[in-house]
């Protein structure tokens, strides 16, 4: 099992080796509901959470990393009677992204802490938990927490006698992973099919039923409450400066202990990998995708000497993403692996837009093709030109997060795809070596 | 208004517009396929992309609202990159069938693809196909065509006002369609075709007829609705293709209603294309000579002991030339009021000229109306779009009748009364306004009571509240009240209403053409412009008990179409001539004695007057078929003939210079308001034995051209009579049972459709031939029971069956 | 068609949870509900979904094909879902597909003529860190492996 060093202090996934850490007394004896009870009970203005979390760095954790005190504050005062919603991003479906599964699993209180702080930061009377269809475990505990809460006197009217209301649901998706998409999101909540809207306006304006809304994802949500108890200084000082705080990293694919870690921002690379019992089999490692499909992959020589932090990741070509670490062996075929990754793209365009829906299965045909032996050399150009034409044109950011793995494969593995057109077929698969764990070592 | 740069150039546009909205008003190309200025903004298709300075990537026009300072590109080389990629994407997948695609030649994706597109594509991946629906006879598909602008879906969804297309799937596999192969049933389906950018959807009676570049184009006005729809007839070699709206703001937008699209089809089939005259019972085709001859010695015989039934979808010439014939000749029976059914309406509201009393748009600007006694989605489609925009706007839009409609807005109030209860009800309404007003209750309306009317007395009152306490509100007389036996008192209570609520009052004429009729003197008690003239009987009167001994149709069909169609049978047998001018044969014709074919509407020119007061004039699109001639021409020759005076016209512009100025005199103007009908009296409610016969139309069977149209008559079916769930239950009949209906003229056998919107006590039973036999359109109707009636098997669409 | 009691409690449950005008708010949880009772959606069943929420039938349609989890077309006993996108394919997924083929004798997307068991191919169902995961009814199996296949199709009916 991965063992923390001692100063990593774990502030979403905190209690996650406890007994049964999912439960009201578990997380009450963890010190629950005191930060919500610090803001209604305390007094503390809307202005002044606001302005404890963008003192905190805290910067949105599905993936876009937008400054989360920021956006908040862009919420529009509640006018008289009219709901505002805060909606949680508990769709968790990039490839590679387990996190909020587990805080959904062993801290569900926390979120919905969170949220109650969130919700009255901005103005919020009513909140979404919008968690895949896929999720029945997570759901389950999010929904006994929230049952629980409502009996403590954590949700409902008049919280804390503050005047305060809060009400906090769950809407429950159906498997499509442009739910994820912020604005899609919304649609989704509404009952329509998952297309993202284009923008402006603003969720911030137009959202739930074309009322003011804020979407945050469930680690950001979560992270709030030690914010609010422990001041934004100190989560800010427990990343970089510009990356405050703790960020869970899923790390996925070819190391021993594949799991959640949460570590401080800009924690270098190559001890994250370490904490996860380094690449399985003392294989050498090829390449990561660091925060899930929708980033480039980077090759293992540049990603061993950077730190996990959006600025780093940033200069490394690549993006902090959600956090999802994807570990590619040696014995990877990186076409192949493009291959699955424009195979799921494909799947998952709503087709709502022009280039991405007509793009992505010609990115996944062509790819398909190179992989089966078909290729053909100018095909690589054909790609990477597709994707520019895909690139900038769409209406949410699906169409860069497709192009992205073609992309960056293309320019740190261009000879791997060229001796599949040369080879009409994978090498790798030919030597037996793709993607086969040799054995299991216990 | 803000300042804007498009390719260097400064602007001043208004603020909070869309570039597009803003580029489309200077003439600057952007192209486009999702957006319309009539649907909501999509910025799917991505095709209007333009460059923005200071953004990273081009942005779509079309959801980019206008601010000031704002740079934009819409041709620099980053532009023409964005649309040249957007091209290569939509065609990857699009079929190259062009020479056998409908859409050839005003298809938008061939046009773009020229300017925008790549000779060769180097997709080599497989292609999709897309498997397509049966939408029903109007509409063809070719689904892999689509490319997914969503156009259709938002028509149907934001303007049809009921979505029935939508896109299922997802990402490539998306498919635009109904899902399950169901007929499109919008009475505005067909406006989905033109706003298909590509051959996905086209018209299927129009299927493979005709090559666009081939046509030539004819601008006309529809016949069949007050609106006055703006629309052209395209034709090849003198042959009507199609008919397509053109766009005018003020009547239609860019749409037209499937009557006024596919009606056309009528010009090619069931025509008399020559003279005929009956020789004992069998009909003879004859030369024009010959039956001239027959009709002129018909009608010197008869003389002024003569009745005219005229269409209200004739033109303004046609219906002048006609009462000036009948009037010349001595005679005094004329009308175009087939279905009145109120023989006393003369009396009690002399002047009943169906003026909509506001503009069209200013329909659209009412924060509060009623329509009684209609069903404005299909007997004026646009002008319940007008009303749709309102509501959308927020005003609060109520209905009150006989029966609920299926609608496709949502009113405010949908109140149905009981079943012979219409005067009572229109009195509780106008008696809650009164009260609401505060100025005390007229006379008359004392004894109003919403309850014996069978409404709820609290919705009553919330509908008043919503006609007074609006800026501007309207009281609008819809096409079923004004036939109702009861018309005149319920035009005057609708006024009293109106008058008490401080709100316009109007009708909701029932023809192309019902304005005209009025006012070029086309009613018994009312000459030209309302000149005074010796007073003759109405159509109720006339085609029923008391008739002529010569009796003239001019392009109508009384015996379907009369308030009492088994008396009007009766008059055609008693009268010794009838002489039917008519464009198809009917069961009116096939009656007469002499039958003179006439030009139908797209091969006629003339005038109507629309329902908000507007002559709009309109030329022939194709010559008439076989021997038919324009019905002015017919009937000049018989007027000259007959020694009727002032009757040499050479063109019809000089007829349609004394129907103008007969317009003229009767104040028939743009917006007009109606003539005031005469004070309001103690309304009653009307009883009799069984089910009361509710005769609104179906709007695919309520003109004589329109039943011609064989794609309109297939998505018709069949004329079905619509009762209560509880009627039916109560004498065993179920949904689609084929059930014997006796009416006071005899008996029908009709299917059964089972509609909550139809309250117990009611029949809704449309006028029209299958329902004919029954007798009078509002009469009392008794179902047969179970035993005696039933067939026991589900009725197929099979006419010959009744 | 009339929807089943619990289909319809459950509809009800979720209309609370959205302002009393949006009652399109409900329709996913109104499709999991009538799935969950009835196994798939037919056309009888989103007609009644449509009707019970007061929607045009189209809209119950679009959200029914929109999403992946619902099935329209009969599905076996259990629903055996694997996922194959890249974590469960770094660490052998084709070695647990390939096992479940051969064990149930059908394909992707087919189910099993004694009509047991549907195999399905899913996109990543978020347990990245126990790949390769196996989807069955509500539980998911994580850590995967071709004889993990054996013994967890042997716990089932």
């Amino acid at each position: 099992m991965p063992s923390y060093p001692d100063d990593y202090e774990l502030v979403t996934l905190a209690g996650a080796f406890e007994e049964e850490p999912h439960t009201l007394q578990a997380y009450l004896d963890r010190g629950g509901y005191t930060a919500v009870a610090k803001v209604l009970e305390g007094g503390m203005a809307r202005d002044e959470v606001i302005a404890e979390v963008k003192a905190s760095g805290l910067r949105g954790r599905g993936g876009a990393g937008f400054p989360t005190g920021l956006k908040w504050s862009f919420m529009p005062p509640a006018e008289g009677g009219q709901p505002q919603y805060l909606a949680c991003n508990a769709d968790e479906a990039e490839p590679g992204t387990f996190k909020d599964r587990d805080i959904m699993r062993y801290n569900p209180h926390q979120l919905v802490e969170g949220m109650i702080i969130g919700g009255y930061a901005i103005g919020a009377t009513v909140g979404y938990i919008y968690i895949r269809g896929e999720f029945w475990e997570p759901y389950v505990r999010v929904q006994r927490a929230i049952d629980e809460a409502y009996a403590a006197g954590y949700l409902g009217r008049d919280l804390f006698d503050s005047g305060v209301d809060f009400d906090l649901h769950i809407h429950r998706g159906a498997g499509a992973y442009i739910a994820g998409e912020e604005t899609a999101m919304l649609e989704s909540i509404e009952g329509k099919k998952a297309l993202p809207r284009f923008k402006p306006p603003f969720p911030a304006n137009y959202g739930i039923f074309g009322r003011p809304t804020t979407v945050n994802n469930v680690e950001t949500l979560a992270s709030v409450p030690p914010i609010i108890n422990r001041g934004g200084q100190w989560f800010l000082e427990l990343g970089t400066p510009k990356s405050g705080g703790t960020k869970i990293f899923s790390v996925s694919g070819h190391v021993a202990w594949p799991g959640n870690y949460e570590v401080p921002m800009g924690t270098p690379f190559a001890e994250l990998l370490e904490l996860a019992g380094g690449v399985r089999d003392g294989n050498r490692l090829k390449a990561v995708i660091p925060g899930g499909p929708s980033v480039p992959m980077v090759p293992a020589e540049t990603i061993l000497e950077t730190r996990l932090d959006y600025e780093a990741l940033g200069e490394a070509g690549t993006m902090l993403g959600a956090g999802s670490v994807i570990v590619m062996d040696e014995t990877t075929c990186i076409v192949r692996a493009v291959e699955r990754l424009a195979k799921f793209f494909f799947h998952e365009s709503c087709g709502q837009c022009t280039p991405c829906r007509e793009g992505s299965g010609w990115l996944h045909r062509v790819i398909h093709r190179i992989e089966n032996g078909a290729g053909r050399l100018e095909d690589l150009d054909t790609l990477l030109h597709v994707g520019s034409r895909i690139e900038g044109h769409t209406i949410c950011a699906f169409g860069e997060a497709e192009v992205a793995p073609v992309a960056s494969s293309i320019e740190h593995f261009r000879e791997e795809y060229e001796a599949h057109i040369h080879g009409k077929g994978c090498p790798m698969a030919a030597s037996g070596r793709v993607s086969r764990r040799v054995a299991e070592a216990g | 208004m803000a300042q804007i740069f498009i390719n260097g150039e400064a602007h001043e546009v208004p603020e909070g517009q869309m570039l597009i909205e803003a580029t489309d008003a200077l003439g600057i190309d952007v192209p486009r396929f999702c957006y319309h200025r009539g649907l909501s903004v999509a910025a799917n298709c991505r095709m209007c992309l333009v460059e923005v300075a200071n953004r990273k990537t081009p942005a779509p026009a079309c959801a980019t609202p206008v601010s000031e300072g704002m740079e934009v590109q819409t041709h620099s080389e980053g532009a023409l990159e964005a649309r040249r990629a957007i091209m290569e994407f939509l065609l990857i997948n699009h079929p190259l069938d062009c020479p056998i695609c409908d859409q050839g030649g005003e298809c938008d994706l061939q046009d773009f693809a020229l300017a925008h597109g790549s000779g060769h594509s180097r997709y080599r991946e497989p292609k999709r196909a897309v498997a397509d629906e049966d939408l029903g006879p109007l509409i063809e598909t070719e689904m892999t065509r689509c490319i997914h602008c969503t156009r259709c879906v938002r028509f149907g969804e934001e303007v049809g006002g009921y979505a029935e297309l939508g896109a299922t799937f997802r990402g490539e596999e998306m498919e635009i369609g109904t899902y399950v192969g169901r007929t499109v049933e919008s009475e505005l389906s067909g406006n989905m075709i033109d706003l298909c950018p590509v051959g996905a959807l086209t018209s299927k009676p129009y299927r493979y007829k005709a090559r666009v570049w081939e046509m030539r184009h004819h601008p006309t006005i529809c016949p069949h609705c007050p609106v006055g729809c703006n629309m052209k007839v395209e034709e090849v070699d003198d042959e009507v293709k199609r008919v397509l709206p053109v766009t005018n703001d003020a009547i239609n937008e860019d749409w037209i209603c499937d009557k006024g699209r596919y009606s056309y089809e009528a010009v090619h089939h069931d025509r008399v294309a020559e003279p005929h005259i009956k020789v004992g019972d069998r009909w003879r085709a004859v030369s024009w000579e010959t039956a001239f001859n027959a009709a002129l010695k018909g009608l010197r015989s008869v003389g002024s002991d003569l009745a005219a039934a005229v269409a209200p979808t004739a033109t303004v010439e046609e219906q002048w030339l006609t009462q000036h014939l009948v009037r010349g000749l001595g005679a005094t029976d004329i009308d175009h009021r087939l279905g009145l059914a109120d023989p006393d309406l003369d009396a009690g509201v002399a002047n009943a000229t169906p003026l909509l009393g506001q503009r069209l748009v200013d329909l659209e600007a009412l924060d509060g109306a009623l329509v009684i006694g209609g069903n404005p989605r299909k007997d004026q489609p646009l002008a319940n779009h007008r009303l749709r925009k309102a509501v959308a706007r927020g005003a609060r839009v109520s209905a009150l009748g006989p029966v609920r409609y299926p609608r496709n807005l949502d009113h405010f109030r949908d109140l149905v009364h009981g079943p012979g209860q219409a005067a009572p009800a229109v009195a509780a309404v106008a008696k809650a306004v009164a009260e609401a007003g505060g100025a005390g209750v007229p006379a008359n309306l004392q004894g109003a009571d919403a309850e014996e009317a069978g409404l709820d007395p609290r919705e009553v009152q919330e509908l008043a509240d919503s006609l007074i306490h609006g800026r501007q509100t309207s009281v609008l007389v819809g096409t079923l009240a004004q036939e109702d036996p009861q018309a005149g008192e319920l035009i005057r209570l609708a006024h009293q209403a109106a008058r008490l609520a401080g709100a316009a009052f109007g009708y909701l004429a029932a023809y192309g053409n019902s304005v005209g009729a009025w006012a070029t003197g086309c009613v018994p008690h009312r000459g030209p412009g309302g000149d005074p003239v010796r007073e003759g009987r109405p159509a109720a009167a006339f085609l029923a008990s008391d008739p002529r001994r010569g009796i003239l149709t001019l392009g109508c069909d009384p015996l379907v179409e009369a308030a009492d169609p088994v008396a009007a049978q009766a008059a055609f047998e008693a009268a010794e001539l009838h002489v039917a001018i008519t464009s198809h044969w009917s069961a009116t014709a096939r009656a007469a004695d002499v039958v003179l074919p006439m030009a139908a509407y797209p091969e006629n020119e003339g005038a109507y007057a629309s329902g908000e007061g507007r002559l709009q004039a309109f030329g022939p699109a194709a010559s008439p078929v076989g021997e038919a001639r324009p019905a002015w021409k017919i009937l000049r020759v018989l007027a000259h003939t007959l020694g009727v005076p002032e009757s040499e016209f050479v063109e019809v512009g000089e007829i349609r210079e004394r129907a103008e100025a007969a317009l003229t005199r009767a104040g028939i103007a743009l917006g007009a308001s109606p003539p005031e009908p005469g004070p309001a009296l103690e309304a009653e409610p009307r009883s009799g034995p069984g089910l009361l016969r509710v005769p609104a139309r179906h709007i695919y069977h309520d003109d004589l051209f329109v039943r011609r149209a064989p794609a309109l008559q297939e998505q018709f079916g069949r004329l079905t009579a619509t009762i209560s769930p509880e009627d039916a239950a109560e004498r065993g009949v179920d949904e689609g049972d084929a059930v014997r209906f006796e009416g006071p003229g005899g008996s029908a056998r009709l299917p059964v459709h089972l509609d909550g919107g139809v309250p117990p006590g009611v029949a809704w039973i449309p006028a029209g031939e299958d329902a004919a036999s029954l007798g009078p359109a509002f009469g009392w109707v008794r179902l047969s029971d179970r035993a005696a009636g039933r067939t026991g098997e589900a009725v197929t669409a099979d006419p010959s069956e009744a | 068609m009339e929807l089943p009691e619990p289909v319809t409690r459950r509809i009800d449950q979720a209309r609370t949870r959205y302002p009393a005008e949006e009652p399109r708010a409900a329709v996913i949880e109104a499709l999991h509900a009538a799935q969950d009772e009835l196994g798939w959606l037919d056309q009888p069943t989103l007609d009644a979904v449509a009707d019970y929420l007061g929607l045009e039938p189209i809209k119950v349609y679009e959200a029914a094909t929109f999403y992946d989890m619902f099935n329209r077309e009969p599905v076996g006993r259990h629903h055996v879902r694997v996922c194959t996108n890249i974590s469960c394919w770094l660490c052998d997924s084709d070695a647990v597909t390939d096992r479940l083929r051969e064990r149930l004798g059908i394909d992707f997307g087919e189910t099993t003529s004694d009509g047991r068991f549907t195999l399905t191919e899913v996109e990543c169902l978020g347990a990245c860190g126990g790949a390769p995961v196996i989807w069955i009814g509500r539980s998911y199996y994580e850590n995967a492996t071709p004889e993990r296949v054996e013994e967890i199709l042997d716990g089932l009916e």
